[in-house]
């Protein structure tokens, strides 16, 4: 296995490999949602986790910290998910949650008395 | 294939722009005495974006392996209830 330092591989492919390629819109628009989740998580973890610039390499903290990162963002967007759905859900059947709808009366307008 | 492509060149765009965003952030404080880089600057940006695309990397494997885990699973599930793996 080579070894070389991140800064000086041009050629290093980033991107995750897919387990199929997209070949219609349906799965084109999957694989651009993980391909938008993931750059976020890299962003926030990146952001969250790494601190150190005095050394081009990861420190074994801040790797640590990378894996429970991603750990816990996929978690909680998995929990928002449901909840969500279920939110949907109570709204859909008109549950206790769902706000009141108010509807437009056709043919009732009445001239406005100044 | 061409699909493909576009979308790996919308990707890198993002990242791309993720990452400037992310070592400015990190590496340029808000005070502007001149309007070149300093050298200090200038060596942490070239860390911070050789330690954003190893991320981008790590992150990519871990989620490569949970995704695969995920997949393993279902499949076990819907083979017939929870088999456990020997």
């Amino acid at each position: 296995m080579e070894e070389s330092s991140p800064s000086s591989s041009p050629n290093r492919s980033t991107t995750p490999t897919p387990p199929t390629l997209p070949v219609n819109e349906d799965q084109v628009a999957t694989f651009r949602s993980f391909f938008q989740t993931y750059n976020r998580i890299s962003e926030y973890c990146f952001r969250t986790c790494v601190w150190d610039f005095g050394t081009p390499s990861l420190r074994a903290r801040e790797e640590r910290c990378l894996n429970r990162c991603t750990s816990h963002y996929l978690q909680m967007t998995k929990e928002i998910g449901h909840v969500f759905a279920e939110g949907q859900t109570n709204l859909m059947l008109g549950g206790a949650a769902a706000p009141p709808v108010v509807e437009p009366v056709l043919g009732s307008e009445t001239t406005s008395v100044a | 294939m061409k699909l493909v492509q576009d979308l790996e060149i919308e990707m890198m765009t993002d990242m791309y722009a993720r990452l400037t965003n992310a070592c400015h952030k990190k590496c340029v404080p808000p005070k502007y005495r001149e309007p070149d880089l300093q050298k200090g600057e200038s060596v942490c940006i070239d860390r911070c974006v050789a330690k954003y695309l190893d991320v981008h990397e790590k992150i990519g494997k871990k989620l490569t392996e949970i995704s695969m885990r995920d997949q393993d699973f279902q499949q076990r599930v819907g083979a017939g209830g929870l088999a456990t793996p020997s």
